[in-house]
Parts: C-alpha cells; sequence; structure tokens
C-alpha cells in the first residue's frame, strides 16, 4: 500500500470521566492532525500533549504485545496502537472505555474484576508429579506444546470481556480470557489438567453462561480463540457429569 | 473476596437493554437464537400434522388444508429462509465446539454447509418420488 504522507485532520470524539468533578461520562471532541502511518493511540497522544493534558489512558508498549492501550473504538473492542486513523477517516473517531467494567477515568478502567477471576483458575503448572530440582527438568514434545500453545498467547488485554454480551449481563461469568487461560493449563502436558480445576469449570459461573456468542474470539488481537477454548471445555465438564473425565486422567495425576 | 479492593471512585457502566442492536455481529448472534423460536413453532406445526394423520382422512385432509392457505405458505416461506440462515451460523460456530483437530475450521464449517445442501436435496428428491 502507498502510504499518503500528507497531513490531514480527523476529528477525535473522547468519552471523559473526571471521578472529582463529574456525576456522569460526557464526551468532548478534538481536531488532530494526522498522517497514513499514525494509530489511534497516538492520537490520543496528540491531544494529551498539546490540546488537553488531563485526557488519561492507558498505553505501554505500541506493538500489540503489552495489552495496556484497549478501548472501544467506534464501538468496537480494539487495541488504540493496532487500529489506524486513516483506516477510520473521514469519518469521525470515537474512543470510549472498554464496555463491561467500571469507569476509573476516561478511558481508564477498573480491572478488579479480572484479576480476581485470572486469580481463581490457578494460571501456573500444577505438576502432575513433584520433582526435586536434581531430577532435571519437566520435558515436552513440539507436538505436546502445540496442544496449548496458541492460548498462552493471551495478553490479558479484556477485549474479549468488551466484547462478551454475557459477561456484561452476569459479571460473576469467569469470562472468555480467564477460561481460555484454564484451558491453556489443563491442555498443558506438564499439568494435572482436568482434575485441578474442574470445579470451577462445572461451577454456575464457569463454562456454562457462555452462549457461544463468539465475538470474543473475532475481537481477540492473538487470535487466542477463547470461544473454541471455553466450548471444549462444556464437553469436558458434560464428561465429567457422566464420570468419563475420571476414567480419561493419567493415574498420577489422581 | 478480592484481594483487590477498589481504591477509587468509579463510574458503574450498565449494559444498555438495546445492547444487541449497537453492533452488528451481536445482532446477528440475536437473530441466530431468535431463529431457534421460529424453528421450534415449525416443529410443532409438523407435530400437529403428524398428530391428525392419526386421527383419519378428515382431519388429515383439514391439515393439508390449513396448510395451503397463504398465511401457512407464508409462514412456511419464513421458516425455511429462517431454517437455512440458522444452519449458515450453526456450521459457522461448529468449530469453536469441537476438539482440537488437525483439519482446518473452514473445512469443517464448508463440511457442515455441504451437507446440508446434500440432505436437503436428497429429501426433496424423496418427497418428489412419493408424492408422484
Amino acid at each position: 500500500m502507498q502510504l499518503d504522507r500528507t497531513t490531514r485532520t480527523i476529528e477525535i470524539e473522547c468519552l471523559r470521566y473526571d471521578p472529582q468533578t463529574d456525576a456522569k461520562p460526557r464526551l468532548e471532541t478534538y481536531k488532530a492532525p494526522f498522517r497514513d502511518d499514525m494509530s489511534v493511540l497516538q492520537g490520543l497522544q496528540y491531544i494529551k500533549d498539546n490540546l488537553d493534558g488531563s485526557l488519561t489512558f492507558r498505553w505501554s508498549c505500541r506493538m500489540a504485545i503489552c495489552g495496556s492501550c484497549g478501548m472501544m473504538v467506534n464501538g468496537v473492542p480494539r487495541l488504540s496502537c493496532q487500529t489506524f486513523l486513516r483506516e477510520i477517516y473521514p469519518d469521525k473517531v470515537r474512543v470510549a472505555p472498554l464496555e463491561h467494567f467500571p469507569i476509573v477515568r476516561d478511558m481508564v478502567i477498573d480491572q478488579n474484576d479480572f484479576l480476581d477471576k485470572l486469580e481463581s483458575i490457578r494460571p501456573y503448572i500444577i505438576p502432575r508429579e513433584d520433582k526435586r530440582v536434581e531430577d532435571g527438568a519437566y520435558r515436552q514434545t513440539p507436538q505436546q506444546m502445540a496442544k496449548y500453545y496458541h492460548y498462552s498467547e493471551c495478553i490479558n488485554c479484556l477485549l474479549c470481556y468488551a466484547a462478551c454480551p454475557q459477561y456484561g449481563i452476569t459479571p460473576s461469568f469467569t469470562g472468555p480470557a480467564a477460561l481460555a487461560l484454564l484451558h491453556r493449563y489443563n491442555a498443558d502436558s506438564r499439568d494435572q489438567g482436568w482434575s485441578a480445576r474442574n470445579e470451577l469449570v462445572n461451577s454456575e459461573d464457569g463454562v456454562w453462561h457462555c452462549t457461544l456468542v463468539g465475538y470474543c474470539s473475532e475481537v481477540c488481537p492473538k487470535s487466542v480463540d477463547p470461544a473454541h477454548a471455553i466450548n471444549q471445555n462444556k464437553v469436558n465438564s458434560v464428561m465429567d457429569y457422566f464420570g468419563i473425565m475420571k476414567l480419561m486422567t493419567p493415574r498420577s495425576a489422581k | 473476596m478480592s484481594r483487590y479492593k477498589p481504591a477509587l471512585k468509579t463510574y458503574a457502566w450498565r449494559q444498555p437493554a438495546n445492547w444487541w442492536t449497537l453492533n452488528p455481529f451481536l445482532f446477528r448472534y440475536m437473530v441466530r437464537e431468535w431463529s431457534s423460536l421460529l424453528i421450534v413453532l415449525y416443529a410443532l406445526t409438523l407435530l400437529w400434522g403428524l398428530y391428525d394423520l392419526t386421527q383419519g382422512e378428515a382431519a388429515w385432509g383439514g391439515w393439508l388444508a390449513a396448510m395451503a392457505s397463504p398465511a401457512a405458505v407464508l409462514f412456511n416461506l419464513l421458516a425455511l429462509f429462517v431454517v437455512t440462515y440458522h444452519s449458515y451460523t450453526w456450521f459457522k460456530v461448529t468449530p469453536k465446539t469441537m476438539p482440537d483437530l488437525p483439519i482446518e475450521s473452514r473445512t469443517i464449517t464448508l463440511a457442515g454447509w455441504a451437507a446440508v445442501v446434500v440432505v436437503s436435496a436428497l429429501t426433496l428428491l424423496i418427497v418428489y418420488g412419493v408424492a408422484r
């Protein structure tokens, strides 16, 4: 693609909320110059540097790996560093904090609910058998690694939570990213697997709140495919109910 | 209990009742869910016909006559459209409900759509053969 190097002006409408002065959020529109190589995040940085220093938003890496800059861009959960202003021009850019979360200030949301859920899935390897350091490393074949690798690429950006209407309706739902990470550990050959996390999967707030909307996988910037992870565990949950999972668990993990 | 205590005053975001109208993807999802209601109605209509068939010729004839009314034809056309949409969306999400397979998810979707076409064609042929 040929980059247009001329500078044009785009309108950026931001949702603003200052907990000290505002009872509820309001909208504010800024005019920012942009070139073809500028992301929505860079547009916001221009506003903060030149027009309104009070505009608040999270960001860090600018290259879609830290997961900090997620926000609603024209109603769709996106990483603002990965969304280019040229994609939206000549329309107006509307940015708002990720939906379904409490707003701390402007584009900054309160992530505590997710952090609780992340902790609840025990996001670490629970070994099948305890090894002493002298016994060497836990070994894994490339095939065994392929079973969980893409689920491990989650960057906790929370776009999937903003995309999930079920999380909006029932905030106690464990949700896409946490359940995808749950599957990441269950699918790891070094982990005990199902028996370590089955209570949460089977529970009211586990996989059964998911109605296969599939929007989480659609918006995921890392192709983690949370919808696939969750729905595989619906099958596991049914098999567990009929006592089949126990038969499939290796002896050492019981 | 949360280890993470909210230290700040926050604005509680509320999901609007019309959330499914605000995003085309979510709108298509809701239409997919609603289409099952019409499919239930259609299945009930068929069951009603089956019941009438057991009640003798007069009852069966009555059901056939009822099905020939313009409203029933319209309902059938609507049901056909909705079932087609439902099969389209259903096989689109099918790969997400399956275990990790060494085949592309697109292949599963295409196989499902192909099965719909083949089964529908076979059914049509059989019904046409019986009706003749």
